[in-house]
């Protein structure tokens, strides 16, 4: 393989800042569940909620805790379930760009792997647009200019994705004929 | 065939939508920023002079924008043409790539200059200002992905060449 030695630094550190972005939404994941599920001991009988996992430094919330009602942690659990799955699709994400730039680290980035990693790179960037565009619409929200260009924003990422994904197909499709060729 | 080609047109055609709407928002904010920086050289030169920078900035940022964008669109051309390996649009990702990493710097930039621009007081009146940037890491791995795809489209342009040649 005739890779230059600028390629080697570049694509270190291309899989270097996507790791370390897997490795704080990882992290971001499994603060959510923490915060979110593991420190409010609730108890059914007397409606009250503790925390006993966290322990003193969360002691002063206690009593804004036990005026919370059932229906408030069920919200807690449902937001903090929330995040922690917006992190999961995140670490998702990145995986995908470290194992595309492994791959042309590795010689050849025209495989069908790479063009099926990018699609489901597409559909990670456009799944919360969309969520975003239903719930706008459900609750017939009036049109908000600084959140559509967000959203146009975000969009084009998850359609570039796409996009690329095709030509990837096409570049695989392309190294097979090279290889039926030779 | 038929089927997935017209599932192409429609991404295609959703992405090409998506480019031209933020292009003509760019556009508008540029004018905006534009204007916004003369109607207030004219009418407050004191604050427009603390605000120089930042507006002028400002529109750096929507310049990379609306190139880095243009080349965005010029590249879904190519899709659409059926021809994306080509040494045109590897230069196109390159010039993103710094594209994107400049927008970075302008944001850093923003940053600073907002930094000691939280309280303004002319004429009177206390004004607050709320800037954003700063370095985002995602904007950094966007870069590098630019770079790495650039290389990765040369790559595509040499095979094309070759199955050129023996065809």
């Amino acid at each position: 393989m005739a890779y230059e030695t600028r390629n080697v630094a570049l694509f270190g550190a291309a899989r270097g800042v996507a790791f370390v972005l897997m490795a704080f939404f990882a992290l971001g994941a499994a603060l959510f569940v923490w915060i979110g599920f593991v420190p409010i001991a609730y108890d059914g009988a007397t409606g009250e909620m503790s925390y006993q996992v966290l322990g003193d430094n969360l002691e002063r919330d206690h009593s804004i805790a036990t005026s919370l009602d059932v229906t408030m942690l069920t919200a807690r659990w449902i937001l903090h379930g929330l995040y922690a799955a917006i992190c999961l699709l995140a670490v998702l994400f990145f995986a995908q760009i470290y194992l595309i730039v492994r791959s042309a680290q590795r010689g050849d980035p025209f495989i069908s792997a790479n063009a099926t990693r990018l699609s489901r790179m597409g559909w990670i960037a456009l799944a919360p647009v969309l969520a975003a565009l239903t719930v706008r619409l459900l609750r017939l929200d009036p049109p908000d200019p600084t959140q559509a260009v967000e959203m146009a924003i975000v969009s084009s990422l998850g359609l570039s994705f796409l996009i690329l994904a095709r030509v990837f197909r096409h570049g695989a499709a392309m190294r097979e004929d090279l290889e039926g060729t030779v | 065939m038929t089927s997935s080609n017209s599932r192409r047109d429609i991404l295609l055609l959703g992405c090409r939508v998506v480019v031209y709407l933020l292009l003509v928002s760019f556009a508008l904010a540029l004018v905006l920023v534009v204007s916004v920086t003369i109607v207030g050289a004219v009418a407050n030169p004191d604050l427009a002079q603390r605000m120089a920078g930042l507006n002028l900035t400002g529109i750096v940022m929507i310049g990379i924008a609306l190139r880095f964008l243009w080349l965005l669109g010029r590249i879904v051309d190519s899709v659409a043409e059926e021809d994306p390996f080509s040494r045109a649009n590897a230069r196109r990702l390159h010039e993103m790539a710094w594209l994107a990493l400049a927008f970075q710097l302008t944001a850093l930039l923003i940053h600073w200059l907002g930094s000691d621009m939280r309280l303004v007081h002319t004429r009177g009146v206390t004004v607050l200002f709320s800037t954003g940037g700063g370095i985002y890491v995602h904007g950094v791995l966007l870069a590098l992905v630019l770079l790495v795809l650039g290389r990765v489209f040369r790559k595509g342009a040499d095979m094309r060449d070759e199955l050129g040649a023996t065809v």
